[in-house]
């Protein structure tokens, strides 16, 4: 159920970011283009991709060097999930540079936003916890 | 509730005898805090064997099959098993972090997010413990969270 709500939480980060992103990159690149509704579809999909790859976790505990190769690995697997679905969408052509690299910067913007929003849900949590910890350890 | 203190009969062990209806919320914590209080662990230092007390100790940690207790500035080993430590410690202050590891939360002085999911505890004496994913729901139950 954790689980659950934590990756409703991740999708629900990167679909807002994501939407905001696609809005940009269209009117910077595609400005003049008609687009459909599937457009919609392909947003919540490359959306929930992410936010799934983002949200396996190892079941075994792991050292903070390995976390940390994890955390890599995600950043890897969010850009080839965004890559590999825009090439396939349409969303941009390989042989234009500056759109290859709007998409990076893109993702890598996406990711960083979608972590600081998911480490400052620990922070609230840590610090409710804390107030928790000082009442507790006041009643010994 | 009357409290009633004996004296026991020379050569009797100290004992606590408690007598109610029902065992509620309170009465446990009180327990659970004599439990605490009096427990004492056998522990090795450099060949020599001490009595800890419970309350002194800031966690246990097993590192190559070997269990370690930290105080404040020592570290002594324990021949017990975490698992056992474990059950020992039930409804006290202490609580598994993880797998390795097992904290006194009356010795953590603050807790802060780590990477995915997971905590830091700052013990009192400076020093730094990761309370693993699975284990924070054990952690929030305990603040009553």
């Amino acid at each position: 159920m954790k689980r659950l709500k934590d990756m409703l939480f991740i999708y629900m980060c990167v679909t807002t970011c994501v939407l905001f992103v696609t809005a940009l990159y269209i009117t910077v690149f595609w400005p003049q283009v008609q687009l459909g509704v599937e457009i919609l579809w392909q947003i919540l999909v490359v959306s929930f991709l992410c936010s799934v790859a983002n949200c396996i976790v190892p079941h075994r505990e792991v050292s903070a060097r390995m976390m940390l190769a994890i955390y890599i690995l995600r950043y890897a697997a969010t850009n080839a999930i965004v890559l590999g679905c825009g090439f396939r969408f349409g969303w941009f052509y390989a042989d234009n540079l500056p759109m290859v690299l709007a998409m990076l910067l893109s993702i890598g913007a996406v990711f960083v936003i979608v972590s600081a929003a998911a480490w400052r849900q620990g922070k609230q949590q840590a610090a409710l916890m804390n107030e928790r910890l000082q009442a507790y350890q006041s009643k010994e | 509730m009357k409290i009633t203190i004996m004296e026991p009969m020379d050569g009797e062990e100290d004992e606590i005898i408690i007598r109610c209806r029902h065992l509620d919320r309170p009465l446990m914590d009180l327990i659970y805090a004599a439990k605490a209080g009096v427990y004492k662990i056998t522990a090795l230092q450099d060949g020599r064997y001490f009595q800890v007390a419970a309350e002194d100790i800031f966690y246990f940690e097993a590192v190559d099959n070997r269990v370690f207790l930290y105080l404040e500035q020592e570290v002594y080993e324990t021949k017990r098993r975490l698992y056992e430590l474990e059950e020992s410690f039930l409804g006290t202050d202490f609580f598994r972090a993880s797998k390795s590891c097992i904290v006194n939360l009356a010795k953590v002085k603050s807790l802060s997010p780590a990477f995915n999911g997971r905590f830091e505890a700052l013990m009192k004496n400076g020093e730094r413990v990761i309370i693993s994913r699975q284990y924070v729901p054990v952690l929030k139950e305990k603040l009553g969270l």
